[in-house]
């Protein structure tokens, strides 16, 4: 096709700034989609990373559900499985440190280990000093009866991670003060570690490493470990391992292998590589819809051109594929540029928040595959309307004296296949809801499954709604300049109707325009809307409790123990665990666990503020009695219609039995109500690494179900009220001074609350910022449009300056043209965006049940508005000025038109 | 070489049907150069387009040179078009993007013949039509003159049998239209080729052989121009049409 390769090439090079301005649209579009996915490549990178830091090479893991601890004699017996070479034994637990030389203090978490072992299976890197000296280690068969054993002789060497020593003012040969109940003790810091990848985003934790001797006694848990981690001799199976072993384990105990520890996380990082494809899809669909806006107005201004080679020979194909040549020629270029910006773009994100990324920089392959074939893509894309419409050109279309208008049919039909596209969208939304209220009554029933709407919604749904509103953008450009033309017209000084008519000469040109800029302020609209919805209607209205504390395993008297300290009314142990459950996810994308959580019911329910959606207290307290019972959270009733009277399976595989996770237990739903908040709240603290098994929402059941199903009767929270007056940061005080309970963290539910909400904030301006950059992008398609534009009346332009028309008079006509394309980009945009946040929310509830009216932030689409406009008139202003620069002559000898 | 029988035509223009033409028959057997003349309106654009293959007729039957233009697709004609018939219009003419040379090799780069000797060719006919010292200047440095005879020369590159110009001199001064008419008569003798012209000017039929006559669509007349000035022509046309 040398043909074509001529013509695109020469169309190409003859118009460079506004061929620059594409190129440069789909230059940001890919850097934006390089950039964000070497980012996220990067975090991800980091996190296995953090899990490997964990889990180090170990194979198997050997610990309670509920990280309960057990007798340590248990480590020379797997010691002596002929599979194993090496274990590492943990104890964790806190303890508060305090540097007499700074007078500071901190609750950290510390880690009792088994120094060589530690050091084989997990290196801890140092940055200053050395780590534990292992002859200390005294051997880990101590009788597990002992409460206070003879103190281990010298003061104890404890390592210190970076965080820990830069919150006490220590340094390597400092001497801290362990403060706890009985005799005295002293640790003296040997090392001091560099902090573990992705610490920045686990800023409650601080963290401090010493033998298992030492912190045993410490915490007067001497002869108790927490977990086993076992590296096995070379060739062997990890699985046949557990499974041959499984069963001889004491009653309680998890022995798993590692793999299936980190398997829903690694799932959970596939599923957002699918995310993230769509969005990038989406993003250079946008791109193409931009890049379309451009070259339709270039094939507009040729039709004399194409018609000629029309004439002289050249067939519909090779005009169509030079303008598909031409696409591709603007994708690659634009690739070949902003794959590069991405790159770098990454490594300055890396640069700039090195806590938050600490595996580095990360060229992620699909990263940069996506900004390739995705810029191409976006060129085709673009291409593909132009390309049809050189197409159709006849031989004698531009031999014909006037310019043919474009014809109100023809603006109808886009305004007809607009709208039908958008209700496609539309159709899919309303499957899940009213449409399948309406056609099989009242009830949950949905006319298409949640696994099905998601999978019609993403590939579907989005992509014709973007081009049913991008269609749209003609009749609704037309429409504002009917209603604004006259009044604009006249505050701006123009006669007549000069400016409605110029509007009406090109309004496929002019609508495309307004389409293009529509893209980013539905970004932004969708983003606000879907984002204070959930912040507004429901983060904001979860009912926490006054407090509560957590730890991997408290004490079993922790909630008898809080209930004496002044200021707390009450408090009830909960125990948490995560299980299986089929209601929420999308299958062939991701699936979710749930978080079981186990109360005593009396105390729970005076404390929970739980409001009911079905069922009673009364009723489900006598049926909670009886056991296999649970309340569900709201979102199980909303996305799988879940109510009183409904059983559910939870799957979970019970220590001990040699099963893994497939046993199934089914429950009685006997109570709905909305969730108090406290799987939040256990995330937000993530002692464990509960990042790695998420889990959604909550089902709740008695401790006596947890213990005779699940084997866990350990305490991982204690929820407590106080009492009215009590001053809440005090009160808290005293709670985590108390010795001898296991706590680790706590807070007051104002001070999560505030926290998780500015984290929650803080997100949404990263989206938006992410939505701006496209309306820049978008403006840079603008600008080419613009310019075109002029060019293409430069001879009317010139007509008239000489019959009498200023030179402001012309750049007030094109800012007046750039003004009504942004108030129609305005409403578009903002349509857009409010139809895309209502798909949006039906996705969050049908996937993990959250279920919030849509409440759109007014206020901040008003800014969202204005910056549309003004970035808009930003656009329009070079060739508005260029123009009014220009002499009539000049514009006179123009002969395009 | 042309012959059209009973052609008739007409196009939708806005809200009303206009009959273009109305049953007009054309043969020319030799080549030469041949005019067709009318008031504004009469059809002769219209015919032109015909013969060139870019349109189709409502009715009637045009072949040429042999090739029954009705039995050819869409596809077809426009492969018609790009070898076997030249076109040159009044103006727009050539690509802008293009240099002289790349529009004149323009037929043969869509027809995706060797670079080579389509080199070779537009050299031979840029330098007959005394342009050749232009040939990598884009259009809109050359002149109207210059850029009227880059496109014969696009028109010439296949040799066709027939080569139409649709008032060619229309946007040229005076002495360079007396320059292409000049041009086109030379052509048409040199390369035995058939050219017909579409002009409303005496002074260009004068260059041509015979001169055929249209009115409210119809050919009504044809004349030979042999013994005739530009006045004559405009006497003889007069007399014709009343």
């Amino acid at each position: 096709m040398p043909a074509a390769w001529r013509l695109a090439t020469s169309s190409l090079s003859a118009k460079r700034g506004r061929t620059a301005l594409l190129v440069l649209c789909v230059a940001m579009c890919a850097a934006l989609v390089v950039g964000i996915r070497c980012a996220i490549a990067s975090l991800n990178a980091g996190l296995d990373q953090r899990i490997n830091d964990t889990l180090g090479a170990a194979e198997l893991r050997v610990e309670h559900p509920g990280k309960a601890g057990f007798d340590a004699a248990l480590v020379e017996r797997v010691r002596l499985w002929p599979e194993v070479k090496l274990v590492a034994p943990r104890l964790v637990d806190g303890l508060a440190l305090v540097n007499a030389r700074t007078l500071k203090s901190v609750r950290v978490i510390a880690y009792g280990v088994d120094p060589a072992a530690e050091a084989a299976l997990r290196p801890l890197p140092i940055a200053q000093g050395t780590w534990l000296d292992a002859t200390t280690l005294a051997p880990a068969t101590l009788p597990p009866t002992t409460l206070t054993p003879a103190k281990p002789t010298g003061v104890a060497p404890v390592v210190l991670d970076q965080r820990t020593s830069e919150e006490l003012g220590a340094a390597v040969g400092d001497v801290l003060e362990v403060q706890r109940f009985g005799a005295p003790a002293s640790v003296r810091v040997v090392g001091i570690a560099k902090p573990p990848p992705l610490s920045a985003l686990f800023k409650n934790q601080f963290l401090a490493y010493m033998t298992i001797t030492d912190l045993g006694w410490l915490v007067e848990r001497a002869g108790q470990v927490q977990e086993l981690d076992i590296l096995l001799t070379p060739g062997q199976e990890p699985e046949l391992v557990a499974s041959r072993y499984r069963t001889t384990l004491p009653e309680g105990l998890l022995l798993q292998a590692t793999a299936k520890i980190t398997s829903g996380f690694k799932q959970q990082q596939a599923s957002s590589q699918v995310g993230l494809l769509l969005a990038s899809v989406v993003a250079f669909l946008a791109a193409g819809l931009i890049i379309s806006t451009g070259m339709t107005t270039a094939v507009g201004e040729k039709t004399r051109e194409l018609a000629i080679l029309r004439c002289i020979g050249a067939t519909r194909w090779q005009l169509a594929s030079a303008q598909l040549l031409t696409g591709a020629l603007v994708g690659l270029i634009g690739s070949t540029l902003g794959v590069p910006i991405g790159l770098l773009g990454s490594l300055a994100l890396v640069k700039l928040f090195p806590d938050q990324l600490p595996a580095g920089f990360i060229a992620s392959p699909a990263g940069i595959a996506s900004g390739l074939l995705g810029s191409v893509f976006a060129g085709m894309v673009g291409a593909g309307f132009a390309a049809w419409t050189a197409a159709r050109v006849t031989p004698l279309a531009g031999l014909a004296t006037r310019a043919r208008p474009t014809s109100r049919r023809t603006i109808v039909k886009l305004a007809v296949i607009g709208l039908v596209l958008i209700s496609v969208q539309a159709l899919i939304v309303l499957s899940q809801g009213p449409l399948s209220q309406g056609l099989l009554g009242e009830g949950t029933a949905k006319l298409v499954s949640a696994d099905r709407f998601f999978w019609l919604y993403a590939p579907l749904g989005v992509p014709t709604m973007l081009i049913g509103y991008f269609l749209l953008s003609v009749p609704v450009t037309m429409a504002c300049a009917a209603l604004l033309a006259r009044p604009l017209g006249a505050a701006l000084g123009l006669p007549g109707l000069l400016l409605r008519r110029s509007m009406a000469r090109t309004p496929v040109r002019h609508g495309l325009t307004a389409g293009s800029m529509m893209l980013g302020l539905s970004m932004l609209v969708s983003i606000w809307t879907n984002g204070s919805s959930v912040l507004d209607r429901w983060f904001n209205t979860l009912q926490f409790p006054d407090a509560f504390v957590t730890g991997l395993s408290l004490r079993p008297d922790t909630a008898e123990r809080i209930r004496a300290v002044p200021g707390v009314a009450s408090a009830s142990a909960i125990t948490l665990y995560n299980v299986q459950t089929d209601a929420f996810g999308i299958a062939g994308l991701t699936s979710y666990r749930t978080t079981f959580i186990a109360f005593e019911p009396g105390p729970f329910f005076a404390m929970s503020r739980l409001q009911w959606i079905q069922g009673d207290e009364a009723t489900a307290a006598k049926e909670l009695a009886k056991g296999g019972a649970v309340l569900v959270a709201r979102e199980f009733f909303v996305t799988r219609g879940l109510g009183v009277g409904d059983s559910i399976t939870l799957r979970s595989a019970r220590p001990g039995t040699g099963a893994t996770e497939t046993p199934a237990h089914n429950f009685r739903i006997v109570g709905v109500v909305t969730s108090p908040g406290l799987d939040i709240a256990s995330k937000f603290f993530d002692i464990g690494e509960n990042y790695v098994d998420q889990a959604v929402n909550s089902v709740f059941g008695t401790r006596a179900d947890m213990l005779t199903l699940f084997g866990n009767d350990s305490v991982n929270l204690v929820q407590i009220a106080f009492t009215p007056g009590a001053n809440p940061d005090a009160t808290m005080q005293a709670v985590r001074r108390l010795p001898r309970t296991g706590i680790l963290a706590g807070g007051t539910a104002t001070a999560i609350k505030d926290e998780v909400r500015t984290f929650l904030t803080g997100a949404l301006r990263i989206f938006s910022l992410v939505a701006i950059a496209a309306m820049v992008i978008a403006s840079l398609g603008v600008a080419n449009v613009i310019v075109a534009g002029v060019q293409a009346r430069a001879f009317e332009f010139g007509v008239l300056r000489a019959v009498g028309a200023t030179r402001g008079t012309l750049a007030r006509l094109v800012l007046g043209e750039a003004f009504i394309v942004a108030i129609a980009s305005a409403i578009l945009g903002t349509a857009l965006g409010l139809q895309g946040a209502w798909g949006g929310q039906q996705v969050t509830t049908s996937s993990i049940g959250i279920d919030v009216p849509i409440d759109p932030p007014w206020p901040a689409i008003a800014w969202s508005v204005l910056a549309v406009v003004l970035i808009t008139l930003a656009a329009a202003l070079p060739p508005a000025l260029g123009l009014a620069k220009a002499r009539p002559r000049e514009l006179l000898a123009s002969r395009n038109g | 070489m042309i012959h059209a029988l009973n052609v008739h035509k007409s196009y939708q223009l806005g809200e009303r049907s206009v009959q273009a033409l109305r049953g007009v028959s054309l043969d020319i057997d030799a080549p030469g150069f041949y005019a067709i003349m009318g008031a504004s309106g009469s059809g002769k654009s219209t015919l032109l387009h015909l013969l060139a293959a870019m349109d189709t007729p409502d009715q009637g039957t045009i072949t040429i040179d042999g090739q029954d233009l009705a039995s050819l697709s869409e596809h077809q004609l426009t492969l018609f078009r790009r070898t076997r018939v030249g076109v040159v219009f009044q103006q727009f003419n050539l690509i802008p993007t293009l240099s002289a040379r790349e529009n004149a090799e323009l037929p043969g780069l869509l027809a995706g013949r060797n670079p080579a000797e389509l080199r070779a060719r537009s050299t031979e006919l840029l330098s007959a039509l005394g342009v050749l010292q232009r040939a990598d200047h884009r259009p809109d440095a050359l002149s109207g003159g210059e850029q009227q005879r880059v496109a014969i020369a696009r028109a010439l590159l296949f040799r066709p049998a027939l080569v139409l110009a649709d008032e060619p001199t229309g946007a040229l001064d005076s002495a360079s239209a007396e320059a292409l008419w000049t041009l086109l008569a030379e052509v048409a003798s040199a390369q035995r080729t058939t050219v017909v012209m579409v002009t409303h000017e005496p002074a260009a039929a004068v260059h041509c052989q015979r001169v055929y006559v249209m009115r409210d669509g119809t050919l009504i007349a044809n004349f030979e121009t042999e013994a005739l000035d530009a006045r004559g022509v405009a006497a003889r046309y007069q007399q014709l049409v009343g």
